[in-house]
């Protein structure tokens, strides 16, 4: 190193005479990075937390790192484009008298009246009617123009019970016990001011213009022994008609996922950390939860040790984005997936439109995540008339309908492309690892090996080796 | 399994199931009944839940868990005690319990009267939405906690955490407080108060004049968030 670059490197050189000098390299500490800057200054502005909706930036382990591996020689696969594949799903038979048939093995989760708006809800119920789905209520409660629209109802019952009411309890085709959510287990939602207008003030009996952070614990029932009683009454409410529901945010899966079906839930739904939300501590987002993958993995496993694994069916939702990822989801053991930030992104969610208002917000179309301050430029989590305005109701249900259909197809492609004829008889098989942690998770063989590397194959090929060993060197030594 | 006595038609739940009590309840419900008592309930769970009706249901003995729950409109008397959740979510109507009641009664109802002339468990009334919950007795741990709308007039004592975070709404507490919730807040009863509670105890035997009812009400400090008060929304949050 030249004098005056050790001098450099302790930041007392004099200037290098112009035209010798390296351009000086920049280097940003990985610790104190600029978003870590950023966001400890403004920490020291706001005094809290910060807020954001959309779901975590981080990368997890996903659906992605899994590759199908479909007929050739050794299957033979059905006609792509041609034979009939089968996407019929039965959910609720457990112990419901009437169980939900969807055409689809998709459903739009529970997103509330208040984080979206009327028009969003409508067209969300439009979409899923056609498609023959399911449209699930959120905090907040039921709204009436979404019932009319939607065929099938799934009916949240949620800790805060926002507008909760029995007449729509029993209007539902199904009822949903939501413990947590993926994108913040173990808090509860929030709803701020900016989108507490008068209507869903009313409509949340709150006062207008409040900070709405809702509880996370249900007011009549706290564990899994209370949860069965509630599950009871809700069937007796119903006549034990509507298939019972339990909506988990990923987190301690396995023990949950028990707990829900000794409480005699029909199906889970299991949000992993993928999950969005309309708005949440950011904080949350990226630091809670168990990845949608891992999370299900957990689950199957603990259905299948309970012997109820195709009696409980199981839902699960997270970052579901095509019907890749759906056809992943069921191969590895769900019954149905559930899209939420998909179908708005359908709806116009971060579309190139209304440039200007983006750069309001200080973001561009493609990186806005302000659900939470009501100002949505495409008028979708907004309570704005005027925002609202710009989301047209008959295209806005196309879009969404359109979008779910190209998931549908995309199952079938995957389905038969390794010899199914329904998209539920995908399996595990039909795919191999492409990542270490992937195949460490799923109990998928990496692509290239033939058995998963998991701690348990991993112990048993060290014990081969050292037998291996031992066999050829009966002193137990080897030989060099 | 039923007879009729003087206009009462009377239920014999000796050895019924919950869903045999619920299914028995509603068909004499569809068969007009107005005013039915059911005998021997043993503490089922469940009973008398998301009924519309304005009939009177009268249980002799003690309930269960959620009993009354979801109620709309029915005249429901409990003479025993009874489990968690008594009446949760109620829309309209009546519910009287002439014993001690469990956790979390009356939680998010949105109108109508809940009476306990005992005492209640921990949560009495949270998140409550409308209508009038009264306790003879004492209520638990954080009682009226998140309260949005309607009355809650405990004749007792409460517990720690009484009011905590409510948004909106009134709670009466005739006996001492342990300790207020985050932005509960104590102030004197008008005439106006006086006049309400000496009305809506009288009916229940109970003399508001020899009592010294405290109202509480939400600060609304945390209603929107204010830098300026760390200490209150840390405890709040």
């Amino acid at each position: 190193m030249t004098a005056e670059r050790l001098n450099r490197s302790h930041g007392t050189e004099a200037p290098l005479a112009r035209g010798d000098a390296p351009k000086p390299v920049l280097r940003e500490s990985r610790i104190w990075s600029k978003e870590v800057i950023e966001d400890i200054q403004l920490k020291a502005q706001l005094g809290r937390y910060r807020m954001q909706g959309f779901s975590t930036h981080r990368r997890v382990p996903n659906f992605d790192d899994l590759t199908f591996v479909p007929c050739t020689l050794s299957r033979v696969p059905l006609e792509g484009y041609r034979e009939r594949c089968e996407t019929r799903t039965v959910l609720g038979g457990r112990f419901a008298k009437k169980p939900i048939e969807l055409k689809l093995p998709i459903t739009i989760a529970g997103m509330s009246y208040g984080a979206l708006n009327k028009t969003a809800k409508t067209a969300l119920g439009m979409a899923a009617t056609r498609l023959g789905i399911s449209t699930t209520t959120g905090d907040g409660g039921m709204l009436w123009e979404e019932r009319q629209a939607s065929h099938l109802m799934v009916y949240q019952v949620l800790p805060s019970r926002y507008g909760f009411n029995p007449d729509h309890l029993k209007m539902a085709d199904a009822i949903e016990i939501v413990i947590g959510q993926g994108a913040k287990p173990g808090t509860g939602g929030v709803l701020l001011g900016s989108k507490v207008s008068e209507v869903i003030a009313n409509q949340r009996t709150l006062p207008v213009g409040v900070d709405q952070r809702s509880p996370v614990r249900h007011p009549d029932f706290i564990g899994p022994d209370d949860l069965q009683i509630k599950i009871e009454e809700l069937r007796e409410a119903t006549n034990w008609e509507k298939p019972i529901y339990v909506k988990l945010g990923a987190s301690r899966v396995s023990d949950d996922v028990k707990l829900a079906v000794k409480a005699k839930a029909d199906v889970i739904v299991l949000d992993g950390m993928e999950g969005a939300t309309g708005a949440s501590p950011d904080v949350l987002l990226d630091h809670t939860g168990i990845p949608t993958m891992s999370a299900l993995m957990e689950a199957v496993r603990a259905l299948d040790d309970l012997h109820v694994l195709g009696e409980v069916q199981l839902i699960v939702s997270g970052g579901i984005k095509n019907g890749v990822d759906a056809a992943k989801a069921l191969a590895l053991g769900a019954d149905a997936v559930s899209i939420g930030t998909a179908a708005l992104i359908a709806l116009n969610c971060n579309a190139p439109l209304f440039i200007e208002d983006y750069h309001r917000l200080g973001v561009e179309p493609g990186t806005c995540h302000h659900c939470h301050t009501g100002r949505c430029p495409v008028g979708i989590t907004t309570q704005d008339p005027e925002l609202e305005s710009r989301l047209k109701l008959d295209e806005a249900a196309d879009r969404v309908f359109n979008f779910v259909q190209s998931m549908a197809m995309e199952m079938q492609m995957f389905a038969r492309a390794c010899g199914k004829s329904d998209v539920h008889h995908l399996e595990a098989e039909d795919m191999r690892a492409l990542t270490l942690e992937a195949s460490m998770i799923t109990g998928i063989p990496l692509a290239g090996t033939e058995t998963a590397l998991t701690p348990d194959t991993i112990a048993a090929r060290v014990v081969k080796a050292l037998d291996d060993r031992a066999r050829k060197h009966p002193n137990g030594k080897a030989r060099h | 399994m039923a007879q009729v006595l003087a206009g009462t038609v009377v239920l014999d739940a000796e050895g019924l199931s919950t869903r045999a009590i619920n299914v028995a309840i509603a068909r004499l419900l569809a068969e007009g009944a107005t005013d039915i008592e059911v005998l021997n309930v043993v503490g089922q769970h469940c009973l008398a839940v998301a009924l519309k009706t304005q009939a009177r249901i009268h249980f002799k003995g003690s309930v269960g868990w959620y009993a009354a729950g979801m109620n709309d409109g029915a005249h429901i008397v409990i003479d025993g005690n009874c489990g968690w959740g008594l009446a949760e979510c109620q829309m309209g109507g009546r519910v009287e319990v002439h014993g001690n009641a469990g956790s979390g009664t009356s939680v998010s109802i949105r109108g109508g009267l809940v009476f306990i002339r005992g005492d209640c468990g921990a949560r009495a009334g949270i998140s409550m939405k409308g209508g009038t919950l009264i306790i003879g007795g004492s209520a638990g741990y954080l009682s009226g906690f998140m309260m949005q709308r309607g009355t809650i007039i405990i004749c007792g004592d409460a517990a720690d955490g009484l009011g905590d975070s409510m948004y909106e709404g009134t709670i009466y507490v005739g006996g001492n407080v342990a300790a207020y919730g985050a932005d509960a807040v104590e102030k004197a009863p008008t005439d106006q108060d006086r006049d309400f509670l000496r009305t809506a105890l009288k009916e229940f035997g109970i003399d508001a004049d020899r009592l010294d009812f405290k109202k509480v009400e939400s600060g609304r400090r945390l209603w929107n968030f204010s830098k300026q008060e760390p200490e209150l929304w840390r405890s709040a949050l």
